[in-house]
């Protein structure tokens, strides 16, 4: 995938009713087989949606060499987004508590998605290594 | 009343003119001040003309994660995203239902935010003097109070509005 000058390579992806873009600085595999994570957090969980048939996408923990893997729901896509179309969360919405892994908004195509920090997920919300399906 | 947002817009670049000459008049002592009135919750809230930004046609909401009931979403305005509040469901705890006719863009200094109106703005002109005391309910977030066709309407104060917002958010744990 080539990706502009300008532009950004995310991952788009759904968590429940929620349009999620993920950063790919830290990615490490699509659909990651089980047993390499140390940690596994399922966005939907964590955004307090149904949780049901999920895919695997692991990240390098942050100054580490730990992995972890995120679950989200089925349909990750890779796409490149001009950098002009994301935005900062906007005030006052960083004050809530919990959302410290939703950085920012994306402009998708007729459609916002919360950008996620992969890096900054919760340990609290992490779950031993176990089947993601 | 304004017909459409855009001619809202075109009123509220006239309204702001216009405060060059309610200023003349203010020295002249005719003291007057400029409102706008709009409808949430079927009630009608008015804000000075100083704080609000703009108006702008509805726009899709997307709501947020673990957010309280008064946080409609954010949307993209002209470009911007911004939060949009239902300010109904902030200061009497029902959730307006009614489709927003038009969004208004608060500003308290670098602050910022939407809220819906179920009707489109109005913009109107009082004398200083015929300013009311506060609304008994929720008397922080007004700096006073307004009679409109005998009804009494509050006059917000944004940046009392912003930072009752900043509370909900920061202890909605």
């Amino acid at each position: 995938m080539s990706v502009e000058a300008g532009e950004v390579p995310l991952l788009r992806c759904r968590a429940g009713r929620f349009l999620l873009v993920l950063d790919l600085e830290a990615l490490v595999a699509l659909d990651a087989g089980e047993g390499r994570a140390g940690r596994v957090v399922d966005l939907r969980a964590l955004l307090d949606e149904p949780v049901g048939r999920g895919q695997r996408v692991l990240f390098r923990e942050r100054g580490g060499e730990g992995l972890v893997a995120m679950v989200v729901d089925r349909g990750v896509e890779l796409i490149r987004l001009p950098l002009e179309r994301l935005h900062p969360l906007p005030d006052p919405l960083p004050l809530l508590p919990g959302l410290a892994s939703l950085r920012g908004v994306a402009e998708l195509d007729g459609a916002l998605a919360f950008l996620v920090d992969p890096l900054s997920l919760p340990t609290e919300a992490s779950e031993p290594e176990r089947a993601a399906g | 009343m304004a017909e459409t947002p855009r001619e809202t817009d075109e009123l509220l670049e006239t309204a702001k003119v216009s405060r060059v000459a309610a200023r003349q008049a203010e020295l002249g002592g005719g003291e007057q001040t400029q409102i706008i009135v709009f409808t949430v919750g079927g009630r009608e809230y008015a804000v000075p003309i100083d704080g609000v930004e703009r108006t702008e046609r509805p726009s899709t909401v997307t709501p947020v994660p673990r957010s309280p009931e008064f946080v409609r979403g954010v949307a993209s305005l002209r470009g911007a995203v911004l939060c949009v509040i239902d300010l109904g469901n902030l200061l009497t705890g029902e959730p307006s239902e009614a489709d927003p006719r038009s969004f208004l863009v608060l500003t308290d200094g670098a602050r910022r935010l939407a809220v819906q109106s179920e009707d489109l703005p109005d913009f109107v002109r009082i004398d200083k003097g015929h300013r009311m005391p506060p609304p008994a309910s929720n008397s922080e977030v007004y700096s006073g109070a307004v009679e409109r066709d005998f009804e009494i309407v509050g006059v917000i104060d944004p940046e009392r509005l912003f930072d009752l917002v900043e509370q909900r958010l920061a202890g909605s744990a």
